[in-house]
Order: C-alpha cells, then sequence, then structure tokens
C-alpha cells in the first residue's frame, strides 16, 4: 500500500505491485517468460494510448494503475480466461474515476506531468533522430526516407505495391524509429 | 478493415462517448485495428507538423492529441522525423510556370495597388503577435516580420515558455521573393542550428507567411538569424533573441 492516491479517488489507498504480484501477472500473460514479458508490454502500450486518446493527462500511470489492479485480482485467485477484456474493462471503469476525480485533483496532476517533462527534455533531437535512422538496417531506412522524401504514389509503384501496402511498411519503420527515440521504453 | 474516416473520427472526438468506447474495446482486443488507429495517428500527427491539416483538424489535433506528456513525445518525435526527413520538393510544371508568368504580369499592377494596405495589416499582426502564443500541447506559436536582406527588421525577443515542446514561427513574407516552395535555415554565431524544407507559402488575412517548425531542444539562449532561401538563393533574414 502507498500513500492516499490523488488521481484515481480521493482517498482511497493505492495498491502496489510487489514482487509476487508481479510474478503472478507474468504467469498468468504466458507461461514463457520472454513471451509473458512482450505480452506484458503490448497490453501496456494499448492502456497508455487508450487513456492518451480518452484525453487523460497521465496516461502511463493509470495504465499502471489497471496493471496493478489486474494483477491483485489474480493474487485474489479470480480466474480470469481473457485477461485483454478484463483490463479494458478495468480500465473502462478508471476511466470513469478519472472523470470523476479530474476536476479536484488538476494540481496533483500537474505535478506529475512536470516530473516527466524533467526526464523526456531532450527527448526527442535531431542527432538521436539521425542516429536512430542510422541504426536501422539499409533496406528499411531507404523505405522509410524515400516514403517521407519522395512521391508516394510513385514510390508504390516503383516497389510494385499499392499505397496501402507502402504506408503499412513505413509506419511500422516509423514504430520502430518511435521505438529506437524512447530507448526502447515506448511504443507509439 | 476499418475506414480511414472512422479512425480519424475516433481520434478527433467526432464520434458519441457511448460509441467511443465501444470502438475502443474493438481496437483494445484486435491487433490489426491497433495498427490501424496507431498509423492513423501517426499520419494525423505527421500532417500536423507539416502544416498539411486543414485548419478544422490542426483544432482538434491540438484539443484532443496532445493532452499528456506520451502524446507530446509523439509530436515531437513527428517534428524531428520532419527535420530529419522532409516532404518532397514539388515539381515544377512548364506549362504552369508559363501560365504564371503571363499572369504575373497583370498581378504585378493588382499588387501594387494593394501593397500600401498589406503592409498595414502587417503592422497589425505584429502588433498583435508580441509573444509566443500557446496552441496546445507546448505548441507555440509566434510571427516573426523579415528584415530583407540588408537589415532593417528590429531584432524580436522571445522567452520560451517553461513547457515548450516545439516553436513555431510564422516567417511573414512581404519582404521575400515569391516562390513555390522555401527552405529556412535557423544558425546562431554562424553556426547551423536547423535547417527545413519545403515550406509552402499560406496566406491568411491577406498576409503571405510560411510556417517552420523547431524542437524547443535545438534553441538556447542567444542571438539567431533565421536565412529564408527559394531557389537556391536567400529570399529573406529574420532576425531574433531567444531566452529561455
Amino acid at each position: 500500500m502507498t500513500d492516499s492516491d490523488p488521481q484515481i479517488s480521493p482517498g482511497r489507498k493505492r495498491w502496489e505491485l510487489d514482487r509476487e504480484a508481479w510474478e503472478t501477472l507474468l504467469s498468468a500473460l504466458a507461461a514463457d517468460r520472454e513471451i509473458a514479458g512482450q505480452k506484458y508490454e503490448n497490453l501496456r502500450r494499448r492502456l497508455i494510448n487508450l487513456f492518451a486518446w480518452e484525453q487523460s493527462e497521465a496516461p502511463d500511470y493509470l495504465a499502471d494503475e489497471v496493471l496493478n489492479r489486474l494483477a491483485r485480482k489474480l493474487m485474489e485467485g479470480a480466474a480470469i480466461p481473457h485477461l485483454d477484456r478484463f483490463a479494458f474493462g478495468i480500465a473502462r471503469i478508471v476511466i470513469q474515476e478519472q472523470n470523476r476525480a479530474q476536476r479536484n485533483h488538476e494540481i496533483a496532476v500537474r505535478e506529475l506531468q512536470s516530473g516527466a517533462r524533467e526526464a523526456g527534455h531532450e527527448w526527442a533531437s535531431l542527432d538521436a533522430m539521425q542516429l536512430c535512422l542510422d541504426r536501422l538496417p539499409a533496406d528499411r531506412r531507404e523505405l522509410i526516407e524515400r516514403y517521407y522524401t519522395e512521391d508516394r504514389a510513385a514510390l508504390a509503384r516503383a516497389l510494385g505495391i499499392s499505397v496501402n501496402a507502402l504506408r503499412n511498411r513505413a509506419m511500422r519503420v516509423r514504430e520502430e524509429l518511435f521505438r529506437c527515440m524512447s530507448g526502447g521504453r515506448d511504443e507509439a | 478493415m476499418v475506414n480511414r474516416d472512422d479512425l480519424i473520427a475516433y481520434l478527433l472526438h467526432r464520434i458519441p462517448e457511448p460509441e467511443r468506447l465501444d470502438f475502443a474495446e474493438k481496437w483494445f482486443g484486435d491487433p490489426d485495428l491497433d495498427e490501424q488507429v496507431r498509423t492513423a495517428e501517426a499520419e494525423l500527427l505527421d500532417s500536423y507538423v507539416r502544416g498539411e491539416l486543414p485548419r478544422r483538424e490542426r483544432a482538434q489535433v491540438e484539443r484532443y492529441l496532445l493532452n499528456s506528456d506520451p502524446q507530446r513525445r509523439k509530436l515531437a518525435f513527428a517534428a524531428a522525423l520532419r527535420g530529419v526527413l522532409p516532404a518532397p520538393r514539388r515539381r515544377t510544371i512548364p506549362w504552369l510556370m508559363l501560365a504564371a508568368a503571363a499572369v504575373f504580369v497583370i498581378l504585378t499592377a493588382v499588387a501594387v495597388g494593394i501593397e500600401t494596405q498589406n503592409r498595414h495589416l502587417r503592422s497589425q499582426v505584429a502588433n498583435l503577435e508580441q509573444s509566443a502564443r500557446p496552441l496546445a500541447g507546448g505548441v507555440y506559436s509566434m510571427s516573426l516580420i523579415a528584415g530583407g536582406l540588408r537589415g532593417g527588421a528590429a531584432e524580436r525577443s522571445i522567452t520560451l515558455p517553461g513547457d515548450l515542446r516545439v516553436l513555431r514561427l510564422n516567417l511573414d513574407l512581404s519582404e521575400a521573393e515569391r516562390a513555390q516552395s522555401y527552405s529556412a535555415t535557423l544558425s546562431m554565431s554562424g553556426r547551423r542550428i536547423w535547417h527545413e524544407e519545403p515550406l509552402s507559402p499560406q496566406t491568411q488575412a491577406q498576409v503571405s507567411f510560411v510556417s517552420a517548425w523547431i524542437p524547443a531542444d535545438v534553441l538556447a539562449s542567444g542571438h539567431y538569424t533565421l536565412l529564408l532561401e527559394a531557389n537556391g538563393a536567400p529570399a529573406a533574414s529574420y532576425s531574433l533573441v531567444i531566452v529561455k
């Protein structure tokens, strides 16, 4: 348990993930540890996007809150056949709680954000972007460079693929670049 | 596959709330749809930093997609990507140039007549925009009046807000040679800090300008020169002082 949580609801204690709960959550995601880690990151990324697109001001914090609650349910022995669906259900409740609490806790949110800003100050420099581009394999680097600097219809014709297929390929490389810029932390 | 317009409608909050969450539940459990939404968002942010969105969509992006640090990181990423991989140059079509030359003769006469009025309007714009104007999500906008290549405009001082992520500079084109596209180079003590091209001219309230998008992390306190070039030749110069 930690101090009262201003993000979720006033006066309520926030339950934190301990090692045992973390292991329980990973085991529920997949038997293989590496696959479980990937599934965890994927689930967290989707939760962050969900909260961000619902205009939450601290989506990563709320994503962790959902994962904490999910782990707690598992620790309590709940049988959860579809973890994704269950996580979405918790997220839905958190969105409602957050909407109720938001107006009363703007100051706390601002404090959280200012902390995150400090950490991300040098985040998207051109040098870092160039470095990440340089790290890409030659074929993917050429694809993303041409996608952004050439006529896309002509490029798709030259590659013998549809514009949609070109877009999908380019966006995957873009996400790879984003992960590189994030130091492997985030996904778009 | 979901229609792209539906994805944009979800991201820009154009669908009612109950349906929003129903759609969210769908993409949350469907990896393909999840990827489609992320692609739509990436394209929106790319278009936003490249100045390609209509005014209404720009406002909706600022209102709905730039509210948190993860979202602002996505915007800063798109701006950096634009800095390294600028949009393609537009090819000049010969017949269009011929027609433009003919029209130019007529427009020159008209332009002389409205120049006086433009100067007045530009003066008003300059007076109105004395400081960087917050848009959303750490994006600030301000206008710079050209000094011409021989100087002449007062050096503009800008105090950068603490939460600045991207500074949009609207560069007045009244003193610049007219062109279909421009490039902008920001220098400090002769050292190149930032370069961006192509920049397409826009016109609002009879004032023509181009917008340069500069990530905050390339800006330190000091005196800067911003050189605007058209067709490889200097077109206008702007002076500014950044205070952090």
